[in-house]
């Protein structure tokens, strides 16, 4: 996928190439942290970024993906994104999470774009392929696929604010804070509309296969 | 990632549902779109000025020592005009050889005395009339005997009649003997204001009026001002008829 597959296993552990220690300099056995890899890429280290993007990228895909239920404007909102946050590397200060920033980012993309088209903002196009495990059972692989179909179904049902602190939460894996901070709201609101939202997708899983 | 997962509000089983459904990955063609992106602005703003710095750092720092270490070796070295640059070995010789010479001075000096018949005690204190005018210039016994001993030590030491020593004038070269040490003792400065209390004048310039009036006249402007008047007085008494050749008369 990458272009420099070298230069990966190189930051993985390595210390700085520059002959500068500088503050943020990972120590050495460690795979050096997001901020640390921003920090890298603003002083001109392109390898520090490919990391970077490496470590995000699907999450963050999946994240639009699943958010905006459009291929074509995830993958749109997917460069937006990463277009901000090269540019903003200058002024990037590694206050908080880099996932935080990241997302908060990506969620605003998200905004700025269900206010521009609101007449397409809930068109579904986006349908995952539901492919079963072959090493699984049929009968098991039956039911695992009906369960994922229901999550699918029920998560595009989902409110976009519910379905956005879920999906902060699985594919970012970020705490109820981390999501208040990312949204906008504050902690009881975020905890809600996740706690809303899995009891919504753990319902639908658990549906009777006759219902479905 | 999963750390922070571990949370009241997840459920294991959705999660795990979610994760089977959730596989999908970035199209290559967003990826190489991203990382080129990425290439172009890392390149064009810092990585074309990191390539750079370093060498103009070293040339900046090479530069302006070079012209430092030039601009320090064409720089003339300020040598004071009016003190001879004397080393600190050479210093002392001068220094000894110009207390001995006080030495010899003041026992001719105090001779002298003695042959005009003044009192013993006298002439102690004008022995040590250099010394005192030096230390402290307030003193006005010390000044006092730096003016009485001027007329003394003007005459010429030739001109005067060498007698025999007497008993006064043994004990007041002993005495002297003992008092040269500390004289040597005092620093620098206090031995040239003896010189200047002695006569700004050396004796072999006293002889003629036109030299001493040039010593004075060339002294002038160095000498503190009191002494310089003294020795005009001095010059005044025993050359009065002399005729300043910078006054139109």
């Amino acid at each position: 996928m990458l272009a420099n597959a070298d230069a990966l296993a190189r930051l993985a552990g390595a210390p700085l190439s520059r002959g500068a220690v500088l503050a943020y300099a990972p120590r050495m056995g460690h795979a050096p942290e997001d901020s640390a890899l921003m920090l890298r890429y603003k002083d001109g280290d392109i390898a520090a970024f490919e990391v970077l993007y490496q470590r995000h990228t699907d999450p963050l895909y999946r994240y639009l993906l699943r958010l905006c239920r459009h291929r074509d404007t995830a993958e749109d909102l997917f460069q937006e994104v990463w277009s901000k946050i090269i540019k903003s590397r200058a002024s990037y200060r590694p206050t908080a999470k880099f996932s935080t920033f990241l997302y908060r980012v990506a969620h605003n993309c998200f905004i700025d774009y269900t206010r521009r088209n609101k007449r397409h903002a809930h068109d579904t196009e986006f349908k995952a392929e539901l492919h079963s495990d072959p090493g699984e059972q049929p009968e098991t692989s039956t039911e695992r696929s009906l369960a994922r179909e229901r999550l699918d179904k029920a998560l595009m049902a989902l409110p976009d604010e519910q379905r956005d602190a879920f999906l902060l939460h699985e594919e970012a894996g970020l705490s109820v804070d981390q999501i208040a901070s990312v949204t906008g709201s504050n902690r009881e609101t975020a905890k809600s509309r996740l706690r809303y939202a899995v009891n919504k997708l753990r319902t639908a899983i658990d549906e009777p296969t006759e219902r479905t | 990632m999963s750390n922070e997962r571990n949370d009241s509000r997840s459920d294991p089983q959705v999660s795990d549902v979610y994760r089977e459904l959730a596989d999908e990955r970035t199209p290559e063609h967003l990826n190489r779109e991203v990382l080129r992106m990425a290439a172009r602005e890392g390149k064009t703003r810092y990585s074309a000025m990191r390539a750079w710095i370093r060498p103009a750092a070293w040339a900046a720092t090479i530069g302006l020592s070079l012209t430092l270490v030039l601009q320090l070796s064409d720089t003339p070295q300020p040598v004071p005009a009016s003190t001879p640059v004397v080393a600190p070995a050479e210093q002392d010789r001068f220094e000894a050889k110009d207390n001995e010479q006080r030495r010899d001075g003041l026992a001719k000096r105090s001779r002298t005395q003695l042959q005009q018949g003044q009192p013993a005690e006298k002439i102690s204190v004008l022995n040590d009339a250099p010394v005192a005018a030096g230390a402290a210039a307030d003193d006005n016994t010390s000044m006092e005997a730096a003016a009485t001993t001027r007329p003394i030590v003007s005459q010429d030491p030739e001109t005067i009649p060498k007698s025999e020593p007497s008993a006064a004038s043994v004990a007041s070269d002993e005495q002297q003997a003992t008092r040269v040490p500390a004289a040597a003792a005092f620093s620098a400065e206090s031995t040239s204001l003896r010189s200047y209390a002695d006569g700004l004048c050396p004796l072999e310039t006293r002889e003629t009026a036109e030299n001493w009036f040039e010593c004075i006249k060339a002294i002038e402007n160095r000498a503190p001002r009191d002494l310089v008047d003294r020795e005009y007085e001095e010059f005044w008494k025993r050359f009065p008829e002399f005729e300043d050749p910078g006054v139109d008369r």
